[in-house]
Formats: structure tokens, sequence, C-alpha cells
């Protein structure tokens, strides 16, 4: 009885959304007709959602997205959390200036990182040219392939603090005598990062991979203000493109279709590192 | 079927106009005692450009008739949204709203019709007459062509704007006339066109900030001119071939439109993007009236509200304007009443003083927003301000109104070329596949339509 408020709570806010979702996935409702569910569509709009090219090509982009941003940001996040595990003078300032991006909203992250990308004044285009990488400048937002480039760039330097933060927790649950042991052993620093640090930071690792796979597939606010999803379909992550289906087509029927099939996607994506984590945990122990 | 419907417009702009003019023409109708009732009303106008204009017309109103007005500035594309939203939900937070594609709101029922405050002697200003208004049946009349449900509130139309410093430059005159064989003008036709842009393309030139200068700046990201060029150029191939009347056929589009032409449009969007600014696929229409007026491009095709902002820096003595080859766009903005407004009436009063013919005018002169009434148009005042009348008058009569404005779908229609001519452009699709594309979408979009 005690719990019966915070439980009716939750399953109002959280658990009657989704029902409603799902339930008008079978509906045939564009907004602009009606402001109720027009009719009962059957398995039309699952029908629809297989043959949608592009849909499939929104999941595929997505998918395209997350292998390229969550390996960099975990690599970038435990190289800054290698670093700065050591004694260094100002560590804490460094710590606190490197979790910032993280901090900021992602719009205001698309915005720097739209005057980051201009032609021909943007900065990035001159430190590369002035380093020698490039010579002539690169139109970031104007191809498919740098566009996505420049989304996961974004993503990555808004991101990397995340897994910087666990990787610094992590390192700090190593036990001290193991390190000690492996320095009087004389093993490497890549020695002691393979078989001491690395085997430590694995849960941390599907900690960190579960987390941004789940937050990656919700994309959004920097697609939507850095490429509106192009040039052509080039970025066109599944979020965005669920949104643009349900709030400027406003096909509310065929929107809910594409939100619960993303929601299926991330939960499936999201139980395969579970079941990882745990076979891994398992066979640890 | 058209021409029925045509003759209804008429009949009903001499009902709403001459009709109303004779009744009370001779009474004394002011709006200080039309709004009495409702002095002490508030009331929210949402606008997409041209707010500081449209707040002081606003507060002219109060000052006159003591209702209070706040008028909101919505961005360009969430202003259908954000309407959809707030009348679907019944809000009241708009009691009047700017719309430019009346299709989706009408086929919603969201706006109501006009017709008993025009007929209403103790609101209609007998000086408000619906044939003064330009293409009035487009913007402001439901599909029956009898009932109102939108007051004109600006009319816009795209031409081609050209450096006029490079195409009087001897030398460039000989030389392309050596190229080329004819004269270096304003093209009109596109071959015309990829010639001229081809040409100064590779000229070599600089513009006023050192950058290189392209043939034309073409606005390729994805949005609204994708489709916009898409629509006009389709158009005006249609019409290069066969010399078909395309008004009727664009605003009665149940069909796929132009199907057999529309290869052909994405064949020459293709061949006349390799002469624009190479950021083309990341610049909207914003960015190349920049690239314009920085002296970066020898041509630009954009509406004509950007003359306002030629009227600075260093272009402001080096540009002329013309009609686009073949067709252009015509385009254009109504206010539409919120169905839900607690204060109805005095929000009729408000539209139809802010498309009055001083605050039409007010509109162009403060803020460049283009009128909606004829008379201005013909009024000395505006072609004095306005060098450039008579060609703007010729690039509109020529234009093609865009695409589908009366269809519930229109919005999805839109996007949808959209994000077909935006993967061509950005090598995912050949021309004809996205032609196909464009097509079948539009027929399943309008299946489900009808």
């Amino acid at each position: 009885v005690l719990i019966a408020p915070t439980l009716a709570l939750l399953i109002g806010l959280g658990l009657y959304p989704v029902l409603r979702v799902v339930w008008l996935s079978f509906y045939r409702w564009s907004y602009f007709r009606s402001a109720e569910p027009e009719r009962f569509a059957g398995l039309a709009n699952w029908e629809r959602l297989f043959g949608d090219a592009a849909f499939l090509n929104s999941l595929k982009t997505t998918f395209v997205f997350l292998l390229l941003s969550i390996p960099a940001e975990l690599v970038i996040g435990l190289a800054f959390a290698l670093l700065l595990n050591r004694q260094l003078m100002g560590r804490g300032i460094i710590r606190s200036l490197l979790m910032l991006p993280m901090m900021i909203s992602p719009v205001v992250v698309a915005l720097i990182w739209k005057m980051m990308y201009q032609s021909p004044f943007g900065p990035l285009n001159a430190m590369l040219q002035s380093a020698g990488i490039i010579s002539t400048d690169i139109l970031w937002l104007s191809q498919p392939n740098t566009a996505m480039a420049a989304i996961v760039i974004a993503t990555v330097w808004q991101w990397y603090p995340f897994s910087f933060l666990v990787y610094l927790a992590g390192l700090q649950t190593i036990p001290s005598e193991e390190l000690e042991a492996a320095a009087i052993d004389g093993a490497s620093p890549l020695a002691t990062l393979r078989y001491i640090t690395m085997p430590h930071l694995a849960s941390f690792t599907l900690i960190i991979l579960l987390v941004r796979l789940l937050d990656g597939f919700k994309t959004f606010a920097l697609v939507y203000a850095l490429t509106g999803g192009g040039p052509g379909n080039a970025t066109n992550l599944i979020s965005f493109h669920v949104y643009r289906t349900a709030f400027s087509s406003f096909n509310l029927g065929y929107g809910s279709t594409l939100a619960v099939a993303l929601m299926a996607v991330i939960l499936v994506c999201g139980g395969v590192v579970i079941a990882i984590a745990r076979r891994s945990q398992a066979s640890s122990s | 079927m058209p021409r029925t419907r045509t003759i209804r417009a008429l009949l009903l702009a001499i009902v709403l106009g001459i009709g109303a003019s004779t009744t009370f023409a001779q009474q004394s109708w002011s709006l200080e005692e039309a709004a009495e009732p409702y002095r002490g009303a508030s009331l929210t106008v949402a606008t997409v450009a041209w707010q500081g204009a449209l707040a002081e017309i606003a507060a002219d109103f109060s000052n006159r008739t003591g209702i209070s007005v706040e008028v909101v500035q919505v961005p360009r594309d969430q202003l259908t949204e954000k309407a959809l939203l707030e009348l679907r939900s019944r809000g009241t937070a708009y009691d009047l709203f700017a719309f430019t594609r009346k299709g989706p709101f009408v086929e919603a029922d969201l706006l109501p019709s006009l017709n008993p405050f025009l007929s209403d002697p103790a609101l209609a200003d007998p000086s408000w007459r619906a044939d003064d208004f330009v293409m009035f049946p487009t913007f402001a009349l439901a599909n029956d062509m009898e009932t109102v449900v939108g007051i004109p509130f600006g009319a816009a139309g795209m031409a081609l704007f050209y450096r006029s410093d490079l195409f009087e430059d001897p030398m460039h005159r000989q030389a392309f006339q050596d190229q080329h064989g004819y004269e270096l003008a304003a093209p009109d036709s596109w071959t015309e066109f990829a010639d001229v842009a081809s040409y100064f393309d590779g000229a070599g030139l600089q513009s006023f900030s050192g950058g290189d200068v392209v043939g034309w700046a073409f606005p390729g990201a994805r949005g609204d001119g994708l489709s916009w060029f898409f629509t006009f150029m389709t158009a005006g191939v249609a019409l290069e071939q066969d010399g078909v009347e395309l008004r009727g056929l664009v605003s009665e589009a149940k069909q796929p439109i132009y199907e057999p032409f529309s290869v052909a449009a994405l064949e020459l969007i293709n061949e006349l993007v390799a002469y624009a600014q190479p950021s083309y696929l990341q610049d909207n229409d914003t960015a190349v009236r920049e690239v314009f007026a920085d002296g970066g491009a020898a041509m630009v095709i954009t509406w004509d509200s950007f003359l306002g902002r030629l009227n600075t820096g260093n272009i402001a003595d080096n540009w002329a304007l013309a009609p686009i080859p073949t067709r252009g766009l015509l385009g254009g903005w109504s206010l539409g009443l919120n169905p839900f407004s607690e204060n109805a009436e005095a929000a009729f009063l408000l539209g139809q003083f802010i498309s009055s013919y001083e605050s039409d005018l007010y509109m162009f002169t403060a803020a460049g927003r283009y009128p909606a009434r004829l008379s201005v148009y013909e009024s000395d005042t505006y072609r004095t301000l306005n060098p450039y009348a008579d060609e703007l008058a010729r690039a509109k009569a020529e234009s093609v109104i865009q695409v589908s404005l009366e269809l519930g779908t229109a919005p999805q229609v839109l996007s949808h070329i959209n994000d077909i001519v935006s993967m061509m452009l950005s090598g995912q699709l050949t021309a004809e596949a996205a032609a196909d594309r464009i097509q079948s979408g539009i027929r399943d979009i309008l299946q489900d339509e009808f």
C-alpha cells in the first residue's frame, strides 16, 4: 500500500506513454487530418516499415555512427584517464576542464562545431592546413562522408569525458599491490596495461558501452542543428528520422511505428551488451 | 472545372469587394468604433519575420482601439508545426498566425471562415476588397473557392539577381561573345543560364572579400530551397518542351506533378551545380544571399526580399535583377484566425488593419516585405521606392505558384522532394532514379491523402 502512489506514478509516467506509442503504431493517423487516431491499420505500418528504404538507411547510418564514435570515445577517454591517474601538477583543474564538453547542451555543442567546420573562416581547416595535413579546405558539412565525420567528431568531443570519468574511477579500483608487483617483476608499461589494467577495466568498458550505445541511438540535437540529416540522407540518424516523420510530416501513426522499432533495436542492442557483461563476469569469477 | 472555380472566385471577389463597398461606402466606418466593444482585449500575432515593423503597426492599432497586441516571431520552418500543435490542442497562444501553405490547416478544419466577419457591417472595413490582393483565391480561399480562410499578408516572388558590374564589363562582354556567339545579358533560358554560369565560373575572378567568384550561388542544403528549384525548373522544362499552361496544373495537382519533365529538370540541376559555390550542399537561401552580397557569385536566384540586403556593402551599386529563365516561383503569406481565439472579432479587426493599404505599404517601406495588395504595387509611393518595380512585376506575372498549396499533405510532398533532390545532389541517386522516387513518393502521399 505504501508504495502504491510511487508505483502509480511510475506506471503513469513511464509505462503508459510507451504502451500508448505501441498502440498507436497499429493506427493510421495524420495529425493534419485528425486530432485523434483515424482508424486501426493492423500491421500496415509494420509492413511499410520493412520495405521503407529511408528507415533502413537511417538504421544503417546510425550503426555506422555508433561504430565510429563509441570506440573513439573509449580510446580517448582511456588515454586521458591513464594520463590523469598519475600525480600531476594541476591535475584537479585539468580533470575539471576535461569534463566541460559533457556539461554543455548538445545544441551549443552543435553551434560551436558549426563554427569550427565553417569554410573558409573555420579554425579546424586553418589548423589542419597549418599542420600540413590538408592543402585545401575540407567542406565538412557538404559531403556525405565528411558530414558523418563531422557529427562523429562533435559527438566524440562531447562524450569522451564520460568514458574518461568512468575509466578514471575504474583505475582507482585497481589494487596497488598488483601494480607494484608488476613493477618489481620489471613489466613494461604496455604489459602492465595489457595484463593488469585492461582486465580490471573490462566491466567499466561494458558500462560505458551500454550507456553510450543507448544514448547514441537517441542522438538528435547535433544532427538537427549541424546537418539537418543531410547532405542527402547521409546523417539522417534514426531518432532524427522518427522526429521528422512524426513532427514534420505529422504522420503520427507511422512515426509511432518507427519509434517502437527504434525502441526494439535499442533493447536488442542493450540486451546483447548486458549478456556479454554477464558472461564476462561469470568467466572472471 | 478550373474555369468554374475561377468564375466562382471572381464572383466571390465581387460580392466581398464591390458588393461590400457599394453597400457600406456611404456609411462612415471607423476602426475606433468597430473596435469599441473589444476595448481592453489582448491579442497575439505569430509571424515568421518582419517583427519590428509589424509591432509598430500593432502599436498603432492598439493606440486607436485600446486592444493590446503582442507580436511573436517563430522560426519559419517551425511555424506550421507550432501552429498545428497549438490549434490541435485548442490552444489560444496565437489569435492570428501567419501561414504559407493553407492546405494542412484547411484539411484539419483549423482555419475558420472569415465570411461572417466580412459580411458584418460593424466589423468589415468597406475599403477592404478581396480583388485588390495578389492571387487572392490561391492564398486566401478554401478549396471550395467561396470560403475566405486567410487574410493576405505579403506576396513574394523569386527573381534572378546578377552582378551588373561583371555583365556590363566590356572585356567580359567581348569574351562571352567570342565564346558563345551571342551577347552577354541576363539569361532568358536555362541553356543561356548554363552558358553565363560556366563563363563566370571559369573566369578566375575575385569576390569583394578576395574569394573566388562562381557562376551562381545555389541553395543546395536539404531544405525548402530544393523543392522550390525542383518546382520551377520542372515547370520551366515543361514549358520549354510543351508550352503547357502551368498555373492550373500546379495548384490543381492531384497527380504526380510534371512527371515527364522531372528527369530533365533534375539533370539540369545536376549540370548547373557544377558552376555553383563548392559549399552548395550546406548552404541554404540565407547563405547564398551572403555569397552573392560578397560578390562571390555572378548570379543568384532568390526571393525578392533580398533587395533590402543589397543596399549595403560593396554589392550596393553592382547588381541588377531579371525574371528567372522560363518560370519563377510565387509564394505568399496569409494570416489565419485561431478558431479557438477568445477575441475572434478583435483578431479579425487586427488582421484587416494589418492588410490595409497603409499597413501593406508600410511593411514594404519599413521591413522590405513585399505587398499583398495590387493597389500598393501600382502606387506611386511603391514605384518611387522600388526602382525594380517593373522587373519584379514581370517576374511575378510569369511565376508558377508553390506546389500544391491546397493539399493537406503539401508539407509531406515538399519534404519528400527536398530529401530526394538532396540525395541526388550528394551523389546517392541518379537524376532518373531521383525522378522515379519523387514521383512514386508523391503518388504514395497523395494516395494516402485521397
